[in-house]
């Protein structure tokens, strides 16, 4: 079975992964530098770029080692051309040109929000039960750089529903975590603290709840835990209430996320819900959009945690259905976008093998 | 038959070289476009075509490490490393501001590098040249500095160096800097040269690169490191990462 290389290095993330034609993952490696932008409480973009140039390429040879295959089983390989870090982009989108044409391989642009919304479609091994994604379908992608709805019809057919109007959500975990002086990244420690904390202990508000529309705003909750810190005073904080402060921050994220995905469901009048990106992998989020999906009865797509932060896997899936469309990208038109838009690919898009 | 490409994408042109054996066959640069990356495979694919040749038949890559654009070193050092990955060749790195030096063809006296490193600032370094077969020797160390403490900096090294007798007045500039920053370098005793020693001529990097794969210094590509010179902004204002990479596999 010929497989397709995925490679993904927009923000922090130096990703390679080999993915059959017929959607089974052979293998997921990720270069996280987690421990490098630890200090600054943040992606420090040169950095990124700078470790990006030293990892990508032992990050490559480790997705083709660990699925055993040689670079005859490829069909071509898929790498993300944004939107994210344009220094960072870049040194993936040259490694895979490179290789592209050092083995002769045809190359397939990908967005990376695209990849997001679609990376349910891959099986899930370690709960085969979880149904793949299928459209048409509504996709939540929450990641520390987006926060939107999608109605997905087929691939390449998107409409976006809504989306934040300030920070991603991920952002705002990260903020609130920071204001608290919780590790990094903000967004894993919150969702470890808060298992012990009360989500009611504190009401923060849930930007936007009352509006008509699908949009998001978080920049509202991050003023409120910051004015909630400042009027209890400057001693230190109990262990106690900062798990209390973090499940009431989290509650009001995941209240905002799981009504507003609920209400795109039911205007879409689609069967399933996909949860995608890397705050998709709190455990809280994923917990209350299972039992409201349940009730709405409404089929929910959780994609597998491997699946949700940054990763190649979701790029070569996007890579392998282009594929099978006869879809690719002239080598000299590939190009990195920061701002790329869904739905918007740039490069020329060649029909059949270049 | 040996064959040795040259690449090179680390100050404002996009260039390449193929030498076969000793001689440099063919070459060609231009300037960079936005991000150096869009034309250096295919001036790669036409170097290597033209000879009738592919990369199975290279048995050397040679590439400048910079210092230069970080993103045009990352372009050329990406492609180096990935074309050297798919077929086990043998890498050299070369450092941008000799290949300057070097292009400096016959020059026989001290060479001031100085290139453009954007936000006022310059890359600098202080050669001895002595002809078109020896490779210029490094006096001090290659630096990045404002214009001023840049210049006064070449002329100490300059004046420091008792093994050429010679006044400042012999010290000949090259490189874009002393042109961004002329109201700085035209205050400094050094001569300057031809424009076209201002830019990185590929043939120079290959003709660097073929002396050091002869006293084996070609390394492989995992080895090959940036030269930055200059830290990116968080790490002078907060201090170096306290963290490397973490590679894991996440098989199912």
């Amino acid at each position: 079975m010929k497989c397709i290389l995925g490679i993904e290095t927009s923000c922090d993330e130096t990703a390679a992964s080999v993915v059959e034609l017929t959607g089974t993952v052979r293998s997921n490696v990720v270069a996280t530098q987690i421990p490098v932008h630890a200090r600054y409480g943040g992606v420090v973009p040169e950095l990124a770029s700078r470790n990006h140039v030293m990892s990508i390429l032992p990050v490559v040879r480790e997705a083709l080692n660990s699925a055993y295959l040689s670079w005859s089983g490829l069909a071509a390989i898929a790498v993300t051309q944004g939107p994210g870090l344009i220094g960072a982009l870049l040194v993936g989108i040259q490694t895979a040109k490179s290789l592209a044409y050092a083995f002769k391989l045809p190359l397939i642009a990908v967005d990376h929000v695209e990849a997001h919304v679609t990376a349910a479609m891959l099986s899930n091994p370690k709960h085969p039960e979880m149904p793949t994604a299928t459209p048409p379908y509504v996709a939540m992608v929450a990641s520390g750089g987006h926060t939107a709805l999608y109605r997905v019809d087929a691939i390449g057919n998107y409409t976006v529903l809504g989306h934040t109007l300030d920070d991603a959500a991920g952002e705002a975990f990260d903020k609130v975590a920071k204001m608290m002086g919780l590790p990094y990244p903000g967004g894993l420690a919150i969702d470890r603290v808060s298992r012990e904390g009360n989500p009611a202990a504190i009401a923060f508000p849930r930007g936007m709840m009352g509006a008509a529309n699908l949009d998001f705003s978080f920049s509202g909750l991050k003023t409120a835990v910051r004015n909630y810190l400042a009027n209890r005073g400057s001693f230190p904080l109990s262990s106690i209430e900062i798990a209390d402060i973090a499940a009431s921050a989290q509650e009001a994220i995941v209240d905002v996320l799981v009504e507003k995905t609920i209400r795109a469901a039911r205007g879409e009048h689609v069967r399933q819900v996909v949860l995608s990106g890397g705050v998709a992998a709190n455990h809280r989020l994923r917990e209350r959009l299972s039992r409201r999906c349940e009730e709405e009865q409404v089929q929910v797509v959780l994609t597998p945690l491997e699946y949700c932060t940054d990763n190649a896997a979701m790029v070569a899936n996007l890579g392998r259905l282009f594929y099978s469309r006869g879809e690719f990208t002239s080598p000299d038109a590939l190009d990195a976008y920061a701002n790329l838009r869904i739905g918007s690919p740039r490069g020329i898009r060649v029909r059949e093998s270049p | 038959m040996f064959f040795l490409l040259a690449i090179d994408t680390c100050l404002t042109t996009t260039g390449v070289a193929l030498f076969e054996n000793e001689h440099p066959v063919a070459a060609t640069y231009h300037r960079s476009e936005r991000q150096h990356a869009s034309r250096l495979l295919k001036d790669i694919d036409n170097i290597l075509s033209s000879r009738r040749i592919g990369l199975a038949d290279l048995k050397c890559i040679a590439v400048t490490t910079g210092p230069g654009s970080f993103t045009g070193l990352r372009v050329g050092l990406t492609t180096a490393k990935s074309l050297a990955y798919s077929h086990g060749i043998p890498v050299v790195g070369v450092n941008s501001l000799e290949c300057l030096a070097h292009g400096v063809y016959g020059h026989r006296g001290t060479v001031a590098v100085v290139v453009d490193a954007k936000k006022n600032e310059v890359y600098a370094a202080l050669y001895k040249t002595f002809d078109s077969l020896s490779e210029p020797i490094e006096i001090g160390v290659a630096f990045v500095d404002n214009p001023i403490s840049a210049a006064q900096r070449l002329t100490t090294l300059a004046a420091g160096d008792t093994t050429t007798a010679q006044s400042p007045r012999d010290v000949l500039v090259v490189g874009d800097g002393a042109l961004v920053y002329a109201d700085v370098f035209s205050h400094c005793p050094f001569r300057s040269g031809p424009t076209l020693w201002n830019v990185v001529h590929p043939e120079c990097v290959g003709a660097l690169g073929l002396r050091r794969f002869a006293q084996g210094s070609a390394i492989s590509w995992e080895a090959i490191e940036p030269v930055y010179l200059r830290k990116a902004e968080a790490e002078l204002t907060v201090g170096p990462p306290t963290g490397i990479p973490l590679m894991e596999v996440r098989n199912a």
